[in-house]
């Protein structure tokens, strides 16, 4: 592009933006010396143009960055700060583990004492060990009706003592009256022996437990019986006497089946030591 | 860009970034802040930012901050910040020969002042305005060149009014 009269206000602007190439820029230097009216333009251009002046950003400080900002911890230290989720883990599992124990531990000991208030208050605590025992029933549900059938095979061997029940085995419409049969069956087949050894008394209780139920006539000592017998049958319900399967399960915690009948079998013996008792 | 670097360039750039910001908004207070978010980004890609750049990605930003502050302020503001100031043509003594360019030049469009300003008192070349304020060299060009010759027509009839 060359110099002309047309275009020199477009190179006095490059020329004074200094965008110019050093030859463009000599080009219109000797034009401006030849020139006063391109000159004055010159001027005019350059007067509207804006001196340097010194403004001072006053806060430099706070632009500053230095090493403290960039603190950071020593490596070895950081390592102390590290956190292990197996630990953790680990103290969530012996916590579990001490829950465990201790709620097994507390059941035990309720369970021990529950027993032996029932020994000192047997009639008043016969509704509430019955209570306390229907969670079981709940775990195990389909196999009381196995729980019978062992007593029931020893019954078949009392058919001489059974015969002396009529009234009892001759009510097949109701249920109680299987329950009973081992109740009683049990009765005369355990406590008979013993107590034809040990007293006499008692030998009479029992002698009179057959002859009630024969004759019949006493319907109060029997309806009292019935009663009792209601309670024990869902107490035998609970127990499961399979040698398969003699784990108990109360919500959680597992036990051992033999050792709950061992207790149980106890607390029958009781019951029917106070019965005896009673009776007489 | 090591921290030295970075402090250094707070050193060289940041009254210019200040002066280049503060000249076309006119606010003392927005301006620095507009530059206190210039550093702060440099700061946080000081490991990405070309050293021999600084300077110009330091413009860049305050220039793009400024454009937003701008686009804001007009939002909140019934009048032009720009049209506060005015030009009596009569009363101008000689010696307010500055003050009357300068008042002119606030009478420029937004991206014309900045032009202005970053030829004038930065330096910086066509193309290198053009990188900082997203526009072609040749768009400079002309955009300067239209600043300069509307200054000079206004400034001609001041002076011919106060003659």
């Amino acid at each position: 592009m060359e110099l002309n009269q047309d275009n020199y206000e477009n190179y006095l602007l490059l020329y004074i933006d200094n965008e110019l190439s050093a030859s463009e820029k000599a080009a219109v230097e000797l034009l401006l010396a030849s020139n006063p009216k391109l000159a004055q333009t010159l001027k005019a251009l350059q007067a509207v143009q804006l001196k340097p002046e010194f403004v001072e950003f006053s806060d430099k400080s706070s632009l500053y960055r230095f090493d403290e900002m960039n603190a950071s911890l020593d490596p070895a230290f950081k390592k102390t700060l590290y956190k292990s989720s197996l630990k953790s883990a680990k103290l969530i599992d012996i916590k579990k583990i001490y829950w465990a124990t201790g709620s097994i531990a507390a059941i035990a000991i309720s369970i021990f004492f529950g027993v032996k208030t029932l020994v000192n208050q047997p009639q008043l605590q016969q509704p509430q060990l019955v209570a306390s025992i229907a969670p079981i029933k709940n775990n195990i549900p389909n196999k009381s009706v196995s729980i019978l059938k062992p007593i029931e095979k020893t019954l078949s061997t009392t058919d001489n003592q059974l015969n002396n029940q009529p009234q009892i085995i001759a009510q097949p419409n109701q249920v109680i009256a299987d329950a009973t049969l081992p109740i009683i069956a049990s009765v005369t087949n355990n406590d008979q022996p013993i107590l034809s050894k040990e007293t006499l008394n008692a030998d009479q209780t029992a002698t009179m437990v057959e002859s009630s139920s024969i004759t019949a006539d006493n319907t109060t000592m029997n309806s009292t019986i019935s009663v009792e017998q209601k309670i024990e049958k869902e107490i035998f319900e609970e127990i499961n006497t399979e040698d398969n399967d003699r784990v108990i399960y109360i919500s959680n915690i597992e036990l051992d089946g033999d050792k709950f009948r061992g207790i149980t079998r106890r607390l029958n013996a009781l019951f029917k030591r106070n019965k005896s008792e009673k009776n007489k | 860009m090591t921290d030295i670097a970075y402090n250094n360039a707070v050193d060289q750039y940041a009254d210019g970034v200040y002066r280049f910001i503060v000249k076309n908004i006119q606010h003392e207070e927005d301006a620095r802040d507009i530059v206190q978010t210039a550093f702060e980004k440099l700061w946080i890609n000081r490991d990405t930012v070309d050293p021999v750049k600084v300077k110009s990605y330091l413009f860049t930003i305050a220039y793009h901050q400024m454009i937003d502050h701008i686009r804001k302020v007009k939002k909140y503001t019934v009048t032009d910040i720009y049209e506060t100031s005015s030009i009596d043509p009569v009363y101008q003594p000689q010696h307010e020969l500055r003050q009357t360019i300068l008042k002119a030049i606030n009478e420029l469009n937004p991206t014309q002042k900045s032009l202005i300003l970053l030829k004038d008192y930065e330096g910086y070349n066509y193309q290198e305005i053009g990188e900082i304020m997203n526009l072609s060299e040749s768009q400079v060009k002309v955009y300067i060149h239209r600043a300069r010759l509307q200054l000079k027509e206004k400034l001609s009839h001041l002076q011919k009014a106060s003659a």
